[in-house]
């Protein structure tokens, strides 16, 4: 596999099935609505090949001009006056490509996730399933989605995208069939005196987001708001968020640990991890 | 960061930055000189369902869903239908492009009338837009799962229509 399958594989979503980007994708482009990684996808893409060049440019010449007719401007107005911000709201998500220089967390591709050969060794042995599906990289099909937004815009946070620290996350999760949920937050804690008292590497602040509850099939999402993990700090460093899925109850090992957490064979779990870039002012 | 009230100015703004891909999309199912119309339908349809926007990530997927749906109701219409068919003689929008699956394509030009609107809506997306299971997801709003039995219903529904050309529905 070389590089340019590399980026198809990651951006999957991108392509159709013949190998040439998607007009959605294509119209979700000229919107400003796709992230970094997937502009530079698309342009790349673009420049060698003539067939998606050509689509873009005929989207470009045929572009027409219409106008709002006086029935839609007075449901416009009907909308304002009911309080709804809806065009206030549309126009948020097309900022958000353009803050995106301001990035200071970033959602990896799970494969970049660094473990030394003794937590892969574990995890490895464990019924625990590292994973991670986010759009764009879609690996296989677990018993949950996950997702990261943005919460003021709803715009998706992909692999690789950064963002804001003043940006608050919204996790979601949806399961595909009826079971139980729960999400837990391992935020790693920086400091050598807390590095070196176990002797076993960092320590982690674990937060339950979402205690074990029973969830229908395709309910959903269900929305999980990260405030913390835009909290800046000088001690705290990358976050593992975990959503675990198991057919039957289950019960959170107390205190948990979200190296080796101890699951059952008809548990899987997502793991998204959040990473955080820039130096911080001690205050 | 505060949500503002909206002005009805930014309706201009709006159609300026949509309303031409929309147009766009609703010339897959309808005639140029239909088209303006049903577009302003879907803005008006927008309006009353903004609301549910905040639940997707995209506000393009948002629109082409709803000028989607909005394309297929429309179809729907009795009258309407029967206008068509004598307009073009089959579905527009299943105009087979380089790579659908022509059986299949087949199959949703002669019924789609009898297929529930989430079965259409996924098979224009795949064999009609080649869209991937995980962006047809997207679209439709469904798990990759549900869109992959769909499909497979879909297929095994065009094999079926093939050898019962009246029998096959859902």
């Amino acid at each position: 596999m070389n590089e340019h399958d590399n980026v198809h594989h990651l951006h999957a979503d991108l392509f159709s099935r013949d190998g040439h980007l998607t007009m959605l994708t294509i119209d979700r482009f000229e919107s400003g609505e796709l992230s970094t990684a997937g502009c530079e996808t698309v342009i790349d893409h673009v420049e060698s090949c003539e067939v998606c060049a050509h689509r873009l440019a005929a989207i470009r010449t045929d572009a027409v001009s219409l106008e709002p007719p006086a029935e839609v401007l007075a449901r416009a107005a009907s909308a304002n006056e009911s309080g709804r911000s809806w065009l206030g709201t549309l126009a948020i998500a097309g900022t958000v490509a353009a803050a995106a220089a301001l990035l200071v967390m970033a959602v990896p591709q799970p494969q970049q996730v660094e473990r030394n050969v003794d937590e892969e060794a574990r995890l490895t042995a464990s019924p625990y399933t590292t994973t991670a599906e986010l759009e764009g990289a879609v690996t296989f099909d677990p018993a949950i989605d996950v997702s990261i937004v943005a919460s003021e815009s709803s715009e998706a946070v992909e692999h690789g995208d950064r963002v804001s620290w003043d940006t608050t996350l919204t996790l979601n999760v949806s399961p595909h069939e009826a079971g139980y949920v729960a999400v837990v937050s391992a935020t790693e804690i920086l400091g050598e005196e807390l590095a070196d008292t176990d002797g076993g590497g960092a320590d982690h602040d674990v937060v339950v987001l979402m205690p074990v509850t029973q969830l229908q099939a395709r309910s959903g999402p269900h929305a999980l708001t990260l405030e913390h993990s835009a909290r800046v700090s000088a001690e705290t460093s990358n976050e593992r968020l975990m959503a675990i899925f198991c057919e039957e109850p289950f019960e959170l090992d107390d205190p948990f640990d979200p190296a080796l957490p101890s699951l059952r064979p008809d548990c899987t779990s997502v793991e998204v991890t959040l990473t955080r870039f820039g130096e911080v002012a001690d205050s | 960061m505060a949500s503002r009230r909206a002005q009805p100015t930014d309706v201009g703004k709006l159609y300026a930055d949509h309303a031409s891909r929309v147009f766009r999309w609703v010339l897959r199912f309808y005639p140029r000189a239909e088209a303006e119309e049903v577009v302003h339908e879907v803005f008006v349809k927008a309006l009353e369902r903004i609301e549910s926007f905040r639940e997707d990530a995209s506000v393009t997927t948002w629109l082409y869903r709803l000028t989607t749906n909005h394309c297929l109701n429309r179809l729907r219409n009795a009258n309407r239908r029967a206008e068509l068919w004598r307009e073009h003689g089959q579905a527009p929008w299943t105009v087979p492009c380089g790579l659908a699956d022509q059986d299949t394509v087949t199959f949703l030009r002669q019924f789609w009338r009898r297929l529930d609107d989430e079965h259409v809506a996924i098979g224009l997306h795949y064999f009609v837009d080649g869209m991937s299971h995980a962006e047809v997801a997207r679209v439709v709003g469904c798990s990759p799962r549900t869109v992959g039995n769909r499909i497979a219903r879909l297929r095994a529904l065009a094999r079926d229509a093939a050898d019962h050309p009246e029998g096959a529905s859902l």
